[in-house]
């Protein structure tokens, strides 16, 4: 029942985030075959070079409807970076702030199981609002661009949304059991994208990559590697494993006073 | 026997601030126990501790013979508890929150509900949000008890409640009790807890002053007076007046004489209106306070 009553309380959000972001790839889809090879020439045109580095654009090229698409990586990164992060910190935090956790911890279940089901709950919505973008954005190149594309790089592309903002939402967790506000997570997610942009334009800065999820993973990267980059995939894992495990537990032994 | 509930020694700081110092008390199992004291006596704090909503500095509790923080799940099975503040999912409608609270237990209660809902008057088509303060209280009531729990707890629950709803509170608490179940009954209204309590416990910053029976509780032996008169009376020489205010022929006193000694001075002299009360909770903590001179029972 506690699970129903999540899938029901967050399911708007879900909504709103999934057709957002599928609305948006199928627009970049439908306008890849009239921009194609001209796209350069017009980002040259509106966007100087330095804007360019910022955005994570100076790299691309737009020579396959892929890497036109692949424009779209960071800002939907960021869509799903925000939406995770709303989410995740509020599914237990909510409880102290609406202060409705006297009466759900009051009743026969562990702690732990409670928190557990929560997060479930938003992994799920998580995972179904990008493979639902996955599925459109796959039906629009089916249909509008019908050949000269491999799926495989969206697949990457959407396994490096979903750990990235996987990783987001599980920092906003543990942020959220220390401080109940979720406002910090926009700021969180938002925060992390100015990191990246000053990474991007200051070459000294470099090493701070290791410390950007917006950094760990970049479309054009993923099209030209074919996969994820290893090392930053661990480091997202095991950041996620280590926030969920730490706001648990803080959860568990958090004092419910009303 | 095991006590239903067993507090040993319970201290509870909320950071230099000390909310319990050393409480002890017992509740049999099956007896109405009633738990009164001020506004920031400890008494939330004592029930959030047997709920294990939070945790204890040192001490001992027993629920059932179970320890809150081991046998979390196992107590609350056999609790259902009240909070002094009602606040459940706001965007459920009643029956929604009953079948949320059923689905914990494991349970389909509809003719507990019924007869819960009937007595205390809930509509379960509102949502929680569209309710009154006393209405969410008659919810949280009727959630704690759907499962026909072997302890409740409750923390204040007739804040909010109209009289005729109150008793019909107190007659379910009572049917509980004649079933077999443990009430502890946090109140800060002295009448309430005389009336349906079997023992009473009186709590003041944060330690237990007097345990006593609901009998002796009524009959603490003094009352809160007040009269005027159309002529001039001279109550001070009466034996057993304390706390004497008079404004011209108006007198407020507290009265712990004989009945008959107050009556042959007030037969002397032409009375206008004359109101005979309970003390109030400060005054019968001073008066316990004061027989005991000294921090614990």
């Amino acid at each position: 029942m506690l699970f129903k009553r999540e899938l029901k309380r967050n399911f708007k959000s879900f909504i709103i985030c999934t057709a957002i972001c599928s609305a948006l790839s199928l627009y970049v889809i439908a306008l890849t075959p009239s921009l194609g090879a001209d796209m350069q020439k017009l980002l040259d045109m509106k966007l100087p070079r330095e804007m360019q580095m910022a955005f994570g654009m100076s790299n691309l090229n737009f020579n396959t409807p892929l890497s036109v698409y692949s424009i779209m990586f960071s800002y939907l990164y960021l869509t799903f970076g925000i939406y995770a992060a709303i989410m995740f910190a509020g599914i237990v935090s909510k409880e102290f702030t609406e202060k409705t956790a006297e009466y759900l911890f009051s009743l026969p279940s562990n702690r732990i199981t409670i928190i557990a089901s929560k997060l479930v709950v938003a992994v799920l919505y998580l995972t179904a609002s990008i493979n639902i973008n996955l599925l459109i954005t796959w039906v629009g190149f089916a249909k509008i661009i019908k050949t000269g594309y491999s799926i495989e790089p969206i697949l990457f592309m959407s396994a490096g949304w979903w750990l990235g903002s996987l990783f987001f939402g599980a920092m906003a967790f543990l942020l959220s059991s220390f401080y109940i506000k979720t406002k910090m997570a926009v700021g969180l997610v938002m925060g992390a994208y100015l990191l990246q942009v000053v990474i991007s334009l200051k070459e000294q800065l470099n090493l701070l990559k290791y410390f950007s999820p917006f950094d760990w993973f970049k479309g054009n990267d993923i099209i030209n590697a074919a996969g994820l980059p290893i090392s930053h995939s661990l480091i997202a894992l095991a950041s996620i494993i280590i926030c969920f495990v730490v706001g648990s537990k803080r959860f568990v032994n958090m004092d419910v006073l009303v | 026997m095991d006590h239903a509930i067993e507090l040993i020694d319970v201290t509870k700081f909320y950071g230099a601030n000390q909310a319990l110092n050393k409480l002890s008390l017992h509740v049999n199992q099956g007896e109405i126990y009633g738990f009164i004291g001020p506004n920031g006596a400890g008494k939330s704090t004592a029930i959030r501790l047997m709920l294990n909503f939070i945790k204890m500095q040192s001490g001992t509790i027993r629920i059932m013979g179970l320890t809150p923080q081991k046998d979390d799940v196992a107590i609350k099975k056999q609790t259902g508890y009240v909070s002094a503040e009602t606040f459940m999912y706001s965007d459920m409608r009643v029956r929604e929150l009953f079948r949320f609270t059923e689905s914990f237990h494991g349970i389909s209660a509809p003719r507990k509900i019924k007869k819960l809902t009937d007595a205390l008057e809930i509509d379960v088509n509102k949502k929680f949000e569209d309710l009154s303060f006393g209405n969410r209280k008659k919810v949280a009531i009727a959630c704690a008890m759907l499962h026909s729990p072997k302890l409740i707890i409750l923390d204040e629950p007739s804040n909010g409640l109209d009289p005729v709803i109150r008793t019909n509170l107190y007659d379910l608490l009572v049917e509980e009790q004649r079933l077999g179940a443990t009430i502890f009954f946090s109140s800060h209204v002295l009448t309430e807890v005389q009336k349906v309590c079997t023992r009473i416990g009186l709590i003041k910053s944060g330690y237990l002053i007097k345990e006593t029976t609901a009998a002796e509780f009524a009959n603490i032996g003094y009352r809160k007076v007040s009269l005027e008169t159309v002529s001039d009376l001279n109550i001070a020489t009466l034996k057993g007046v304390a706390d004497l205010q008079q404004d011209n022929q108006a007198y407020r006193f507290i009265y712990s004489g004989k009945a008959d000694d107050l009556i042959n001075l007030l037969s002397t002299v032409s009375i206008s209106s004359l109101h005979i009360e309970d003390p109030e909770l400060e005054r019968v903590f001073m008066h316990y306070f004061n027989d005991n001179n000294s921090n614990a029972i």
